[in-house]
């Protein structure tokens, strides 16, 4: 089932184009690894996706309904966007934090219902820190904060989870621990777009790859087609080791290459 | 500060708790301003003359001026509380201040203006009237300047050229005053003060202070949601450019109405958010309510301090406030340096 | 302190000549009451030190409940001596309503609020207008006798004023130009009691010369490139030192050691008070010894 689709999309911001016509589809239940250098536009689609960006030209449709048209609590109910970074601005607790995931969901004249308050305790379990509920949100390392951030995202139960660098700055342990995190939500139905930069941790957790480049999606598809010497050469301008282990690919980057001579024109 | 409250039902008592706490300590504050004052009016004294419906000069002094400085005093410190809460929220600033969205300063120079060209002398509620004026205006430019951007940068920048305009033109009023006594005049007024306001004061800036209220009330949600900034609040259905908009004019109702009858008030809109913070667990939608309580309580404190310091010749409450609040400001600059070390 | 304060005062300016006119002012007013007491106020209380004054003069003692702090400044009020005697007031209206009062005196520089308030409560409230000229002086001490019933009293004031003053308004031969400096820098231009009072003594003033309107501020270049026959400034406060530093600047010791200077105290014309007299006849004189002397702008006199 296709829960979201990008139909020729145009973005700019300011007067620069960022995305132009790109095309896109993230269907129920995969992870789909949005990929691409520096620049590229991959947090601008994924803002775009959200909501937070005007469109210049194309169509996002959630659902089968177009974005623009559907109202904001209702998108926020299918949705959760992990912004890169994240920081809470004040010292509320870790489990308030989460709660915030709630808000879409909650009746406006009352407190958080039993209902909020499982899913609470579900995302808090879920990402292995119920037993830091009552610490400031403030006083976290990064791999706290991100687990935290990302149980506020599942506490909202949501279809569509889009997160931009979620590993960024993780250590390898951590890493695996938000990846296997989005992989469940897969598994349990939901569709995942998340941005990286480590191709590798790509390649191992994600069902799809999609390489931004040039305004527009360069490459789709299974790891390995995607990853091919020739596409990482021609968009990421380098050479690299493609090996396996366990069934899994490995990408190590070699050198730096000059652009392929199809650069460009696509 | 850490919550020790080990669930979210304990944390909710514990702000009903706090809430409370400051309840009683308003009411206790209202029934002090009540009792404090140059006329001698005990406690026996003074529930005789507001429930007998006795004219003795007791019960005048009581209904007709202890009375509507109580009520103005815990309307205006509670909207500057609970605008400076909102403020600090929406801009994610402990320093954010009622003041800052120029305001207060445009409905300062609306006042001012009134007694420059003798308006406030020819019918009494000019002074008012004038500065609510300014407010409106200010308002309208702050969110023109400001355009359909959400971000709390173009605010910001918006407010501050609102407040140096409108100081300018105040301080050029004071320059161009026809006489020293008048420059005077103009400057004790902008003190702030409550003495000797009197019921068509509260008639007059009740209702917008209400309104103003309502609208900032209204405001947890959306405060709690930017906890994580704006991209995050977004996308969990609140509008960002409705939100500023409640904001500014939800401010600029209950400030605007506040500065037109008792003259600039600074420092509580700032500290109280600041104190209460940490005691509901720093939750801006819990914020609002508390400092709410908390700014009527520091105001009728003040007020009664600024009777009981220099009897007969009282202080203005605006310096009070300010004398009060700018070292308690320090101080809180240095315990926050202390916590970054 | 106040003894202090007020010793100073008498150092110059309470010749005997000037209590013997006031005590002639105060004589000719107790004779001229004629109005039944029932209909007159009996609880007066004045807020504004010009009507304090005026009222300490035209009212029996035990008519005014209170007068205003000020009334007892010496550099303020003329008759700071005799108000200490008086409950003293800081305007605010939890200090009158216990008084009851049954005439309240206000200025236009009363506060606003406490004015309404009192006025919505219902007790009578008479507001003076500022005072610019001398005939201003006369209606403000019409619009006091009237409110507190003692219009004869108020009319004999008058005439005692009137007496009082120099003859000759316009005189003849030259009139020399007078600047007027007070402290901060500011001179009283056209419109202030200040300037009204040295033109009726016969001197031309700066303010009038430059158009200045008000009492407003007077650079110190201005006043150097004047050509000024005469500065006269204003009584020295103790404690004020910053208002006083403009007397301390270099260029303004070089004139006062050039120019005759006179030195008026301020509650001799700060309000509308029949004390103006005083000061107009002592500038008149001080005007004709300079004339006397021949050639305006060495000789110090005062």
């Amino acid at each position: 089932m296709t829960l979201m689709r990008a139909n020729a999309v145009s973005v700019s911001l300011g007067d620069a184009p960022v995305l132009a016509g790109l095309d896109l589809e993230i269907a129920a239940g995969e992870v789909v690894g949005l990929i691409g250098p520096n620049g590229a536009g991959k947090t601008t689609l994924l803002r775009a996706m959200a909501g937070l960006l005007p469109l210049d030209d194309g169509e996002i449709c959630v659902q089968g309904r177009p974005l623009h048209r559907i109202d904001r609590v209702s998108l926020a109910r299918m949705l959760a966007y992990l912004p890169q970074g994240g920081d809470s601005h004040w010292a509320v607790s870790v489990e308030t934090l989460v709660m915030l995931g709630r808000l879409p969901h909650r009746d406006p004249w009352h407190g958080p219902s039993e209902t909020d308050r499982a899913a609470v305790e579900q995302a808090l379990v879920a990402c292995d820190i119920a037993q830091f509920r009552d610490r400031p949100a403030t006083h976290l390392s990064g791999g706290e904060r991100t687990r935290v951030l990302l149980a506020r995202a599942l506490a909202g139960d949501p279809g569509l989870l889009l997160a931009d660098e979620p590993v960024a700055g993780l250590d390898p342990g951590h890493q695996l621990d938000v990846m296997a995190k989005l992989r469940d939500l897969a598994g349990a139905g939901a569709g995942v777009v998340v941005v990286m930069h480590d191709l590798t941790l790509a390649a191992r957790f994600c069902d799809r790859l999609a390489l931004l480049h040039d305004k527009r999606i360069a490459a789709e598809g299974s790891p390995e087609i995607v990853l091919s010497p020739s596409t990482l050469a021609r968009c990421y301008g380098i050479r690299a080791y493609h090996g396996s282990a366990e069934g899994n690919a490995i990408v190590v980057p070699l050198e730096r290459v000059k652009p392929g001579p199809g650069h460009a024109s696509t | 500060m850490v919550s020790a409250a080990a669930s979210g039902t304990g944390k909710r008592a514990g702000e009903r708790a706090v809430l409370a706490t400051l309840a009683v300590a308003v009411v206790l504050a209202f029934a002090a301003s009540l009792l404090v004052g140059p006329a001698a009016i005990g406690l026996p004294e003074m529930l005789h003359a507001i429930f007998s419906g006795q004219a003795d000069i007791a019960a005048l002094i009581i209904r007709e001026v202890r009375l509507p400085r109580a009520i103005l005093g815990l309307m205006i410190g509670a909207t500057l509380g609970l605008s400076g809460a909102a403020l600090q929220g929406f801009l994610r600033n402990p320093l954010a201040e009622p003041g800052l969205v120029g305001v207060s300063a445009s409905a300062s120079l609306g006042a001012v203006l009134t007694f420059y060209t003798g308006l406030s002398g020819l019918f009494a509620l000019a002074l008012p009237l004038g500065g609510m004026a300014g407010a409106c205006i200010g308002v309208v430019i702050v969110q023109s300047l400001a355009g359909r951007d959400s971000s709390p940068l173009t605010l910001i920048l918006a407010g501050i050229a609102v407040t140096s305009f409108a100081g300018a033109l105040t301080s050029l009023t004071l320059n161009l005053a026809p006489n020293p006594f008048a420059a005077l005049e103009i400057m004790f007024w902008l003190m702030g003060s409550l003495a000797d306001r009197s019921f068509e004061h509260v008639w007059l800036s009740a209702p917008f202070m209400i309104a103003g209220s309502l609208l900032l009330a209204t405001l947890g949600r959306p405060l709690d949601a930017l906890t994580l900034g704006e991209d995050a609040a977004h996308t969990l259905g609140f509008n960002l450019r409705a939100l500023r908009h409640r904001l500014v004019f939800g401010t600029a109702l209950c400030v605007g109405a506040g500065v037109a009858v008792t003259g600039a008030i600074g420092f509580v809109g700032l500290i109280v958010p600041h104190i209460l913070r940490p005691v509901v667990g720093h939750r801006p939608s819990a914020l609002l309510p508390a400092s709410a309580l908390g700014g009527a309580v520091l105001t009728l404190a003040a007020d009664v301090a600024v009777r009981l310091l220099s009897p007969g010749r009282e202080l203005k409450l605006g310096v009070l406030t300010a004398l009060v609040g700018a070292p308690f400001f320090l101080y809180l600059v240095l315990r926050l340096r202390k916590q970054l070390l | 302190m106040r003894a202090v304060l007020h010793s100073k005062r008498h150092r110059l300016y309470r010749s005997h000549r000037f209590r013997a006119a006031i005590a002639a002012i105060a004589l000719t007013v107790m004779a001229g009451g004629a109005t039944p007491a029932s209909a007159k106020p009996q609880r007066i209380v004045s807020m504004n030190v010009c009507a304090d004054q005026l009222v300490m003069l035209l009212a029996d003692r035990d008519r005014i409940a209170s007068i205003s702090f000020l009334a007892a400044d010496p550099y303020a009020s003329a008759l700071a001596g005799a108000a200490v005697e008086f409950r003293l007031n800081y305007g605010l209206s939890e200090e009158i309503l216990p008084m009851n009062p049954d005439l309240v005196l206000a200025s236009a520089f009363t506060t606003r609020s406490t004015l309404f308030l009192l006025r919505k409560l219902g007790y009578p409230v008479v507001e003076l207008p500022v005072a610019s000229s001398l005939d201003d002086i006369r209606s403000n001490i019409r619009t006091v006798a009237k409110a507190i019933g003692e219009e004869a009293r108020g009319e004999a004031m008058i005439a005692a004023f009137d007496a009082e003053l120099p003859r000759q308004v316009a005189p003849s031969g030259p009139r020399p130009l007078a600047a007027l400096y007070w402290a901060n820098g500011y001179t009283s231009g056209i419109g202030t009691l200040a300037n009204a009072a040295v033109e009726a003594a016969g001197f031309r003033t700066l303010g009038r010369q430059l158009d200045l309107v008000g009492t407003s501020q007077l650079p110190l270049e201005t006043l150097l490139v004047s050509n000024a026959d005469v500065i006269i400034i204003g009584q020295r406060r103790d404690g004020a030192a910053l208002a006083n530093e403009t007397f301390r600047h270099s260029a303004l010791r070089e004139i006062f050691a050039r120019r005759p200077s006179i030195e008026v105290p301020d509650y001799l014309w700060v309000c509308a008070t029949p004390f103006i007299a005083k000061a107009i006849r002592q500038l008149a004189e001080a005007r004709k010894a300079l004339r006397r002397s021949g050639s305006t702008g060495v000789e110090r006199i005062w």
